[in-house]
């Protein structure tokens, strides 16, 4: 197939690279027979059990994603919920059958019908936005009361790298794509701008195009295409070089684990589309309300070594367990990312000076963790119990090589094996590697395959290149602009992106603008910073383009030393303020 | 049983979310409550009724209640018809 364009109306911003998937929605052969006097329990029987199965999936879709939607959007569900549960409703339905000896659909269908065309000859408009969601729920029951192909079932083959393309999109197949956390939804119509199912695609940060004809969608059926909401086109079969550029621009959202990250308003977007996510970094569970007042995307880094460090002794699973859900329940739909305990030479463990053993043979990070195997076990385990609530992301300090990811693993899958099977179907954890030395960055590559994501410890490693101990750096330094060091820091990038792989930066480095202007540039999908940092940071991102400080990015790597890097990026800041 | 004619004011008029919340407020009395448009009546304790009217700003209804908290729930109802909903969507 050739490379096609079609154009429509986008109501949901954004873009998204995938398989376009034809959504068909089968109509319904409607038995219309009479049925014998003797089924008539049984017609009311099927009814019942099919309400109850639709206001099933209602919850279930509205639990699913209530954190994810603004209270308003959620209403919609509210609204179907009443009308299953509106006896007076059902009432009718069942009299219909009992009276007129119909099978149940026929009867649903009758109900459904007349309160249609009752409200279609009414002059309200704002009631007549209603129709749509009636029929959809009569469809439901129906469906149910059949007993065919639900939309559970329907929904099987979609994941999150499909375009779905829809005859006629309702708010409810808009909240089961979401909840699929699809590439982007193309429908020919159902979603005008303030249609409830526009409504909670843009809550769920997909993008969305309307009138586009379901014929022509059907038609690219299985086809690679680019749906691009900012410009209201839906590339088919686009040439290589064209996904390249969207999927960089695109990046961020892999790295949204699910589609969380994307908060109303509060995203911070380059002026050529391309989304940072800003984070905080906390050392406190009170510092979860700093974060969340300064609109963070999530909380980045959680230092669990400082956490504890004013406690008598370490915390045992179950208290570690508490404070971690409590920090991921304050943070709601945003992600947080805890990093197991990190010891190193210059921190001080008042808990580990008494119960642990001391750190001989210099072994840092997660080595020095594994010496500990019951500390770090009953850490994990705290760890991946908090994310029952919430999206949650696992970090491990200085990883040296595969076996340390590997080994980890390993006690995860330890600890998620012993869960029952409600609690394992909730999880949802990503597993991170710090990568913070010279080992780390050699054996990147095969980290990388067992990995979601990675994150790079700045200080660390500029500490580890520069030979300088970490204690003398002073700001005015910024050694972390020097040329070497930025191009280890981009090399991780590449390697990271190649594999489809998010990459974030928590140190430092990440809080001073002119050096996260250069990181966005490397292409990082996150920073992650104090608290108090992240307006101005997001605020900048706004004013700046990506494309550019690529641009700035190959500039800076042929200067000689961080000064001329800083004079450069400073210059090119100024022309921006 | 009672009725008492009301006209709806707000500039939405019963949409879903009004409807929605109006059900609720009738839903609270025993007796049984019907709103009447034209020739149309529904049970107002049905979200599916009240939207088959399709009420707009404007609007003249008869809001009927039967039963023995009828006049507590005319009272009651009318004073929300006609000053408790919400303007706009």
């Amino acid at each position: 197939m050739a490379k096609t364009t079609l154009s429509g109306t986008p109501v949901s911003n954004g873009t998204g690279v995938g398989k376009i998937y034809a959504f068909e929605q089968t109509s319904i052969e409607i038995n219309r027979g009479k049925i014998k006097e003797s089924l008539i329990n049984e017609e009311i029987l099927r009814l019942d059990v099919a309400i109850d199965k639709t206001l099933l999936e209602i919850l279930d879709l509205s639990n699913d994603l209530r954190q994810r939607l603004e209270a308003e959007s959620s209403l919609i569900f509210e609204a179907y919920k009443t009308i299953l549960e509106d006896k007076y409703f059902i009432n009718e339905i069942k009299d219909l059958i009992i009276i007129k000896k119909i099978f149940a659909e026929n009867a649903v269908d009758m109900c459904i019908n007349s309160y249609v065309s009752a409200i279609e000859i009414s002059d309200n408009a704002y009631v007549k936005q209603s129709i749509t969601d009636i029929k959809e729920i009569g469809s439901r029951i129906i469906r149910n009361i059949i007993g065919g192909k639900t939309v559970k079932q329907n929904l099987d083959d979609i994941d999150n790298k499909s375009i779905i393309g829809v005859k006629c999109l309702t708010p409810w197949l808009a909240a089961a794509f979401g909840k699929k956390n699809v590439s982007g939804v193309i429908a020919e119509e159902g979603a005008a701008y303030f249609s409830h199912a526009a409504i909670i695609l843009r809550d769920l940060g997909i993008p969305l195009m309307n009138k586009v004809s379901y014929d022509l969608v059907m038609n690219s059926n299985g086809h690679v295409a680019i749906l691009d909401c900012n410009n209201g086109n839906l590339i088919i079969e686009p040439d290589k070089k064209e996904i390249s550029v969207y999927k960089d621009l695109y990046k961020s959202r892999i790295f949204d684990l699910g589609g969380f990250f994307r908060k109303k308003n509060t995203y911070a977007e380059t002026v050529d589309k391309k989304r940072i996510v800003v984070m905080a970094n906390i050392s406190n569970v009170d510092e979860c309300d700093l974060a969340v007042s300064n609109s963070a995307d999530g909380i980045g880094l959680v230092r669990t070594e400082i956490l504890f460090i004013n406690s008598a002794e370490m915390p045992d699973e179950k208290q570690q367990r508490a404070i971690y859900s409590k920090i991921v329940k304050k943070m709601k739909a945003e992600p947080v990312f805890i990093r197991t305990l990190d010891a190193g030479e210059d921190k001080i463990f008042s808990v580990f000076t008494s119960k642990m053993s001391i750190n001989h043979k210099g072994l840092r990070g997660i080595r020095f963790s594994f010496t500990q195997m019951d500390v770090l076990t009953a850490q994990i385990g705290a760890i991946v119990h908090s994310a029952l609530f919430g999206q949650v992301g696992i970090t491990f300090p200085m990883v040296n090589d595969v076996n340390d990811i590997l080994k980890v693993k390993g006690i995860i899958n330890d600890i998620v094996n012993r869960m029952d099977d409600k609690s394992r179907s909730k999880l949802n954890i990503k597993i991170g590697a710090v990568i913070e030395n010279r080992k780390g960055i050699e054996n990147i590559d095969s980290i990388l395959e067992e990995v979601d994501f990675i994150s790079i410890g700045t200080n660390d490693l500029l500490q580890e290149m520069q030979g300088a101990s970490r204690k003398d750096l002073v700001e005015s330094d910024k050694l972390y602009l020097h040329p070497d060091f930025l191009i280890a820091v981009k090399y991780c990038c590449m390697k990271s992106h190649e594999k489809g792989k998010p990459v974030s930066v928590c140190g430092e480095m990440a809080s001073d603008i002119s050096a996260a202007v250069l990181l966005i540039g490397m292409g990082v999908d996150s920073l992650s910073m104090h608290p108090a940092k992240i307006t101005a940071h997001k605020e900048l991102i706004r004013k700046i383009s990506y494309q550019q400080s690529k641009e700035i990015l190959d500039q800076v790597l042929k200067m000689l030393d961080e000064h001329e890097v800083s004079d450069i990026v400073n210059e090119w800041l100024r022309s921006l303020i | 049983m009672i009725s008492k004619e009301v006209v709806i004011k707000n500039q939405s008029g019963l949409d879903s979310k009004q409807a929605a919340m109006f059900i609720q407020k009738a839903s609270n009395f025993k007796a049984g409550i019907w709103i009447e448009k034209g020739e149309r009546k529904a049970n107002a304790k049905s979200l599916l009724g009240m939207l088959s009217l399709g009420i707009s700003s404007g609007t003249k209804i008869v809001l009927i209640a039967d039963g023995e908290d009828e006049q507590s729930a005319i009272s009651d109802l009318e004073r929300y018809l006609t000053s408790g909903l919400a303007e706009g969507t």
